[in-house]
């Protein structure tokens, strides 16, 4: 049923663009708000440090997508044409991004990564990103800051939601690897996070 | 990053959700909602007349400036009406680039062709500080006088 749930909104993304309905309704940040410009990211030498962004034009609307770890422990929260900056211990994660609000409608995706301590990860919702693809991105759009106390309980509300959605998103991701093996060209195949890590980032100001 | 048009992909949704999850462009819809990341905080100000607006394409706006965030559409003329609606004098630092996004699917009701071709624009909305005033609307030209990101 959740599959054919996906299908349909999946289905009227593709054929309606800007569509309207449930699950094409705007999400609220519910614990992050703008906060003021990062000129200079640093790197913490004891966790990896993830610059966390999204454009604004596949989803039809504006949604705040929740971000955990597999442990189901708070990433962040980002809306589209908006970034922010979190740690997550060293190692191999997956990190889950999914908009709880949605429930059933929404997607649960899921993405693997070797994250090192000391470094600065920029990744594109689950993708990793080479600097000079994503240095306009992030001069552009708004830096969000992330009031983890409220993340939490907020996690805490969702939390029968979250149960359901990490197994899922794992479960896609490992369509996933077998489709694009199955598929080979259809996609681009995306960095990893090892040949993106960065020891600092500057965010070019405004000219 | 968009998804490349030529992409014909199989009778489900995996693409679809693989795409969403390397990030890719798949529609290109941008509603007005989206049109505007603001720089910090701050109340915009009143929103004013598009008229009122300058845009330049090159270089620096003509006077001294602080950036309140910034605009995306597609095209120039919808940086403008952004800008104007967030209470911009002007929008600056414009880059537009087309592309192609959509994808074809086979699906259970039939073939879902989404194929088009975008322009992307984006650009810098500031606001002249108080004394400095922007001068005719639609110019382009380097004309640094030096602005500041607030």
């Amino acid at each position: 049923m959740i599959r054919y749930l996906f299908g349909l909104a999946a289905t009227a993304v593709l054929a309606g663009g800007c569509a309207s309905g449930v699950a094409f309704k705007d999400v609220d940040l519910s614990f992050a708000q703008v906060g003021l410009p990062m000129t200079h990211v640093a790197a913490n030498p004891r966790a990896a440090t993830l610059v966390v962004y999204i454009d604004g034009d596949y989803d039809g609307g504006k949604k705040a997508f929740t971000m955990v770890l597999e442990d189901g422990s708070l990433v962040g929260q980002v809306t589209p044409r908006s970034y922010f900056i979190a740690t997550v211990p060293a190692g191999e994660h997956q990190l889950v991004t999914a908009v709880p609000e949605l429930a059933g409608y929404s997607p649960c995706m899921g993405a693997t990564h070797r994250f090192e301590a000391g470094k600065i990860y920029i990744m594109k919702n689950l993708t990793p990103m080479p600097l000079e693809e994503a240095e306009r991105a992030l001069s552009l759009y708004s830096h969000l800051e992330i009031d983890s106390a409220a993340g939490a309980a907020h996690l805490g509300d969702e939390s029968e939601f979250w149960k359901e959605c990490i197994p899922r998103a794992k479960q896609l991701e490992v369509d996933n690897a077998k489709y694009l093996a199955d598929n080979p060209g259809v996609f681009p195949t995306p960095p990893t996070a090892q040949s993106v890590a960065l020891d600092h980032l500057d965010i070019p100001s405004p000219p | 990053m968009p998804l490349r048009a030529s992409t014909s992909i199989g009778p489900n949704l995996q693409a679809l959700w693989l795409a969403l999850a390397i990030g890719f462009s798949l529609t290109g819809c941008a509603s007005a909602a989206l049109a505007y990341a603001p720089r910090t905080s701050e109340r915009d100000p009143p929103p004013k007349p598009q008229a009122q607006v300058k845009l330049t394409e090159l270089g620096k706006p003509s006077c001294d400036y602080d950036v309140i965030g910034s605009a995306f559409g597609t095209s120039l003329d919808r940086l403008v009406e952004v800008a104007a609606d967030h209470g911009g004098d002007g929008v600056y630092d414009t880059s537009c680039q087309l592309e192609r996004v959509g994808s074809v699917m086979n699906t259970s009701i039939g073939v879902i062709d989404t194929r088009h071709t975008n322009q992307r624009c984006d650009g810098r909305v500031y606001v002249c500080r108080s004394g400095s005033t922007a001068s005719s609307p639609k110019e382009s030209g380097d004309d640094s006088t030096g602005g500041k990101a607030r």
